[in-house]
């Protein structure tokens, strides 16, 4: 290692540093009484309303939300037999089931919270000499019982990040943590959703808090 | 600059220990991978059997890590067991989905009551 990339390498050692502390401060913290009084055991997870050009990314990211949910502490009910029981009974189409009313989401599925999610982009997208996936998508989690709003939140990420930090720590860091949460799926739309939905639904300071399951459940 | 080097070095070991510590609460294996290609079937990528006999080999590895199953992988068993054409074992997952999970419990009655119906 040369003097000037060390120099480098240092600088953005300094700047992670900063990130982390500023990360821990979170300075104005947004109301989230309703959330902590509802305090939601179970979430039922719609299939995601597709706003993408890629007819797959719905279900694609579907596949993704049940390990940070999960981890996060709460129950998360089986996403695929969820989509199968809606099909079944008449409605083929998310943004159908995202209409359903939640009078009857509670009698087939006793659910405690319904998570509605919005997939604003998933796939590729090409540029001059090289292309870029990118996988965006928005939350909605609503009481199930009064439809009272508990939280909401928006979360991306983008097989870029770490291609164009390859020589600092940054990218080091993004690019492992990439590999870290991707499985070895070819498809980079679902890989990349795994890393969107570790970001929207990994409880953080202002966020989304940790559920009955988890040790650290209302100590957040 | 034997600060900075400290400092980086630090850094990384912050970074290692994220990565070795597993305080996950779950053994996922490949569990999330097959609910994927199970989206896929329709495409003809991945038959629920192939995706049982996974699911059956994610379990046992559950088992001897001492790791508890995650939310809705019994239940999900319990959906390919029924598609397979084994009633009886997609009702016993369902039971142990229930058992886990009672949070569970109204939607396993409702499956489990559409398969009993005659």
């Amino acid at each position: 290692m040369n003097l000037h990339s060390f120099t480098r390498a240092s600088k953005t050692a300094v700047w992670l540093g900063l990130v982390f502390l500023v990360g821990c401060a979170a300075p104005s913290k947004p109301d989230q009484s309703a959330f902590r009084n509802s305090n939601p055991k179970s979430i039922l997870v719609l299939p995601p309303v597709n706003q993408s050009t890629d007819i797959r990314g719905s279900l694609s990211f579907l596949s993704t939300v049940t390990l940070p949910l999960s981890e996060a502490g709460y129950y998360v009910f089986p996403v695929a037999m969820v989509e199968a029981t809606f099909k079944e009974n008449g409605l083929p189409l998310p943004d159908q089931m995202h209409e359903a009313p939640l009078s009857k989401l509670q009698s087939i599925f006793g659910t405690d919270a319904v998570l509605y999610l919005t997939l604003e982009k998933y796939g590729s997208t090409y540029v001059v000499l090289d292309s870029q996936t990118v996988v965006t998508a928005k939350a909605r989690l609503v009481d199930a019982r009064t439809g009272t709003l508990l939280w909401q939140g928006r979360a991306s990420a983008s097989d870029a990040e770490g291609r164009d930090n390859n020589n600092g720590l940054l990218g080091v860091l993004l690019t492992s943590v990439i590999h870290q949460l991707a499985s070895n799926i070819g498809n980079p739309g679902y890989r990349l959703s795994n890393v969107t939905s570790a970001r929207l639904l990994t409880p953080q300071p202002g966020g989304m808090l940790f559920g009955p399951r988890s040790p650290k459940h209302g100590k957040d | 600059m034997n600060g900075l080097r400290l400092l980086c070095i630090s850094a990384l070991v912050w970074l290692q220990a994220c990565a070795s510590n597993d305080t996950s609460l779950y053994h996922w294996g490949s569990y999330q991978d097959k609910v994927y290609e199970g989206f896929q079937v329709e495409n003809g990528n991945t038959s629920p059997e192939k995706q049982l006999q996974e699911l059956l080999q994610e379990q046992q590895k559950a088992v001897s890590k001492g790791k508890a199953l995650p939310p809705g992988f019994q239940a999900h068993m319990g959906y390919l067991f029924f598609q397979t054409g084994q009633p009886d074992r997609a009702v016993m997952a369902f039971e142990n989905e229930k058992k886990q999970f009672p949070e569970s419990s109204t939607y396993m009655d409702f499956a489990i009551g559409k398969l009993k119906k005659p």
